[in-house]
């Protein structure tokens, strides 16, 4: 017997040592024969295969492995990923395919790998040498590899300047987490706003018609193109709630001008003289297409949403409405204000929509449980993020972005979103679809099944409406939540529990409830992104971690921004006629229109003031020009000797003013006609239509003015020598031209003055 | 696991700690054996949409990445005059006494060549015996935007081809509808 036992236990430990045996061989086959070293291989025959000059000998290419190590305190990492990646510094492989490929772009040439290796861009597991590892594409690595656009989410680890030039997709990114108001709700770090993004809403009620308002809130983009609300999935019942709520809010004032009326073609004219579709789309072109700019809101169906006794007290003042607006406050009188309401009101009004609401049933009277429970939802969907209301309660916290790229995958909800478990997948479907991601509900197994149901509903408060769960558990209840739910429109109101037991019963009205949003309990709505957005917004996401390099080594400091903003009357004029909506001043503004930096060393006093009162366009193929604000004389006397005085750069043209008895006006001629000039630029009724003007003909404006009123001859030599350095984007081509030519250039443009403008200035 | 130890417990009479010790040194290999197939499993999904969408831009060939910067700078300082397509009907051409030239004819490739197109486009019209509206570019731009934009101008007559194309099928498909 103990022979036959001490037989078997051999037999047995021979085995085990057999295998155990086999796993080493193995091991070491596998070693010996690991991907890195085929990929070597693999480069090492494309480049003996490479043509070279036959005078130089081939290179030496060692199979081994390969690592940048990094010693610097802060990175502190090896990176092994050249050991695959052999040819990302040799251009020949650039149509080499991966792991051979040459690395796109120039971007090795002021990173190099060995300085900041791979993994601080593109994240992965540096130490890792194979592949699935390496890409950190295992469990418990929290950082996986980033690819094509995504890796711009790591330049703010070193780049605290915002834009980072060469990273368009991060700075879209921040651009729309700022303009879409993700703020009003969320903390994220430096991309705070300093006020709401949404209108203030007081007076909303004697703002906007009452059906526009429900389909509004029902839909924001069906209603308004390119809206920036999101769409919260109200049902009917919850959005004229919120509908009834809001329409309390009212203002007498405003209310007062109710009957009264305009002269429509009178505001047409104010219309044309206030520039609107400068900054709104207010007509459709031949094919349908919007036309207009796009700062302010689409106005083509304004008269279907907003009352004319509103528009007339708005257009008077707008900043008393939307302390943030880009709008100006324009000096429209009071007969001005309702001529241009009366205009907006029956041009800007969509039929159809008036014939189907006049079609609809009128809607009932508002209850007080109805506008009760708006109050709830307006506090409960966090509406407060975006929008100022007085006597309301601040937004509802949601979790705080300012590190969510570094947070750890298990603090997100997947749902039943069928993505890969990673955090780029998280946010991209997040911004696309967050609805895919609310958490199921599960019945729990013990306990009182339709308490559950309850108290989990979202949110119990607002969508419950005023019924109470009643007290004795049963089927009772599971008959009140479904009727609380069907009032608040998440089922269909002709559905009725089905026979049978109870707990078939809670399972059913369970199941009907998942698949509708009741059980949400994240607020977060809908803001209908395309793609190229959603990606934007998740790279932007990505780089708000707490993996910073603070290595003076590596750090890049943000560019230092002169912003614009004085104290003192020039400010307080800025402010109220808002020049930065369009132009810009330093690094402020916007630069649809001209920028205003050296506008002292551009033109000349005179042709500014002249400007000021009467804007005309220096193109005969562009009727857009500034607005005609009407501007009080001492308002556009002080704005021209100010801007003459201040928006100086006295190294502008400073050679021109130096040497400018040299310049010879004839010769200058000859050049203007040997140079093409013509060909651009219109001068006495001739010449192409790309430039401005050289001597501008305006019907309206008896005087004209011509570019040597306009221009000091300063910045038109600066002008003539380097066009680019005044104005980047701008296409006229720099000539090369000598200094003498230049000057001579100027001389002949500055003999181009209208005598008229000349007598009339005198 | 409970396998492993249940065959452990039949050889309970032999020399114990020799069959356990075989057992635990197979211990880590089986388990970092299943370990690795089901961490492939959960990450060997087919690329995301995201990844696909952020891959896309960096994935497009050498020769289209010319086309693309030739194209940039064409929009931007040529078309004004030559034509979104090159066909020489930009909008500025009706004003100009001499016409632009019409890249989009094919023949018109046949009588020139890759280094005069880049020194008219260098030193204006005049370097070729030409008209002075076309000004020289050489100061504007460099000389990898002039290679770029000369070798999207090769491409121009197929381009516009392509245009005119999609023009009739638009054309087309609107009589289609209106029927």
């Amino acid at each position: 017997m103990t022979q036959k036992r001490l037989w078997r236990s051999k037999v047995v430990l021979l085995i085990a040592s057999l295998v155990v045996l086999q796993c080493l061989i193995e091991a070491a086959y596998d070693e010996h024969s690991t991907e890195w070293r085929t990929h070597q291989e693999a480069y090492a025959t494309a480049l003996e295969e490479q043509p070279r000059d036959t005078e130089t000998p081939g290179v030496e290419f060692p199979v081994e492995l390969r690592q940048s190590y990094l010693k610097h305190l802060d990175l502190n990492r090896v990176d092994r990923c050249t050991t695959c990646h052999v040819g990302i510094d040799n251009p020949s492989f650039k149509d080499a395919v991966q792991p051979l490929t040459a690395h796109s772009g120039d971007l090795l040439t002021s990173h190099p790998p060995d300085r900041f290796g791979c993994t601080i861009c593109h994240e992965g597991q540096g130490r890792a040498t194979d592949k699935d590892a390496a890409h950190g594409h295992v469990p418990h690595w929290t950082k996986p590899l980033l690819t094509g656009d995504l890796t711009q989410a790591t330049c703010a680890k070193c780049h605290r300047d915002d834009p980072i030039p060469g990273a368009p997709v991060l700075a879209q990114g921040r651009r729309l987490i700022r303009e879409l108001g993700c703020t009003g709700c969320h903390q994220a770090g430096d991309l705070m706003t300093d006020h709401p993004v949404g209108p203030r809403l007081d007076a909303i009620g004697s703002k906007v018609s009452r059906r526009w308002l429900n389909r509004w809130l029902k839909d924001p983009q069906a209603t308004l193109p390119g809206a920036t609300m999101p769409h919260y999935g109200l049902t009917d019942p919850s959005a004229n709630a919120l509908a009834a709520w809001l329409m309390t809010f009212r203002d007498d004032e405003i209310e007062s001008h109710a009957d009264e009326e305009g002269d429509y073609d009178a505001g047409a004219g104010v219309y044309r003289e206030a520039q609107c579709i400068v900054c709104h789309v207010t007509k459709l072109d031949y094919a349908d297409n919007p036309v207009g700019g796009n700062i302010g809101p689409n106005l083509l169906q304004l008269g279907n949403k907003v009352h004319q006794s509103w528009m007339i007290s708005f257009f008077r003042d707008p900043h008393r409405f939307l302390p943030h607006t880009k709008m100006p406050r324009f000096h429209f009188s009071e007969e001005e204000a309702l001529d241009l309401s009366q205009f907006t009101y029956e041009e800007w009004v969509d039929f159809d929509i008036l014939d189907a609401e006049d079609a609809a049933p009128e809607l009932p009277p508002d209850e007080p449980e109805q506008i009760a429970l708006g109050q709830r939802l307006y506090e409960e969907l966090g509406c407060a993020g975006c929008h100022e209301l007085s006597g309301t309660k601040p937004a509802p916290k949601a979790p705080d972005l300012s590190f969510i790229g570094s947070a750890p995958l298990h603090q997100f909800s997947f749902g039943h979103a069928n993505i890969r478990r990673s955090l780029p997948d998280f946010f991209y479907t997040k911004m696309r679809s967050p609805e895919l991601l609310r958490p199921v509900f599960h019945l729990p197994r013990d306990g009182n099944a339709a308490e559950a149901i309850w108290t989990h509903l979202r949110p119990a408060s607002a969508f419950a409406g005023a019924a109470e769960l009643p007290a004795e558990p049963g089927s009772g209840q599971l008959t009140a939540i479904l009727r609380s739910t069907q009032q608040a429109g998440f089922l269909d109101g002709s559905l009725s529990l089905p026979e049978g037991s109870e707990a078939a019963q809670a399972d059913w009205l369970a199941a009907h409830l998942n698949g509708t949003s009741a059980f949400n309990p994240h607020r977060m709505p809908n803001f209908r992104l395309t793609r190229d957005d959603a990606k934007a917004i998740t790279v932007a996401l990505m780089s708000l971690t707490e993996d910073t390099v603070s290595s003076r080594r590596y750090e890049v400091p943000a560019r230092e921004r002169a912003v614009f903003n004085p104290s003192d009357d020039f400010g307080r004029l800025e402010r109220n006629y808002r020049c930065l909506s369009c132009h810009s001043i330093r690094d402020s503004g916007d630069l649809l229109a001209s920028d205003l930096t050296w506008e002292g060393s551009r033109v000349n006093r005179e042709w500014l003031y002249h400007y000021l009162n009467k804007p005309y366009s220096m193109r005969r193929t562009i009727t857009l020009a500034m607005p005609i604000f009407h501007f009080p004389d001492d308002e556009s006397k002080f704005m021209a000797d100010y801007m003459s005085q201040v928006f100086v750069d006295t190294s502008i043209g400073a050679d021109w003013y130096a040497h400018q008895n040299e310049a010879n006006a004839e010769r200058g001629k000859a050049l203007f006609d040997a140079k093409g000039c013509i060909a651009c630029h219109q001068m006495h009724g001739s010449g192409g239509d790309v430039g401005p003007s050289l001597t501008t003909q305006v019907p309206e404006f008896p005087h004209g003015t011509w570019v040597g009123d306009k221009l000091r001859g300063g910045w038109i030599y600066q002008w003539l020598k380097d066009p680019q350095a005044l104005l980047p984007d701008t296409i006229e081509p720099d000539l090369n031209l000598s200094d003498q030519d230049a000057r001579d250039l100027t001389a002949f443009l500055l003999t181009l003055k209208n005598p008229e403008f000349q007598k009339g200035s005198e | 696991m409970k396998l492993l130890l249940s065959i452990a417990d039949r050889f309970d009479r032999l020399p114990r700690c020799l069959c356990l010790a075989t057992l635990l040194s197979l211990l880590p290999i089986v388990i970092s054996g299943c370990g690795e197939s089901s961490a492939t499993h959960a990450f060997a999904t087919a690329t995301s949409e995201i990844e696909a969408l952020a891959t896309e831009a960096s994935k497009r060939d050498p020769e289209q990445q010319v086309r693309a910067r030739g194209a940039k700078v064409f929009g931007h300082y040529c078309a004004i005059c030559h034509g979104e397509t090159g066909a020489g009907d930009g909008f500025n051409s009706f004003s100009l006494k001499v016409p632009p030239r019409n890249f989009a004819e094919a023949e018109f490739w046949t009588t020139t060549t890759r280094q005069r197109t880049e020194q008219v486009i260098s030193d204006g019209g005049t370097a070729a015996g030409g008209s002075v509206l076309m000004p020289a570019w050489k100061g504007t731009l460099s000389r990898e935007q002039i290679r770029d934009v000369a070798a999207y101008l090769r491409l121009l007559p197929d381009i516009h081809a392509a245009f005119l194309a999609a023009e009739e099928a638009a054309a087309a498909a609107e009589e289609a509808a209106d029927e």
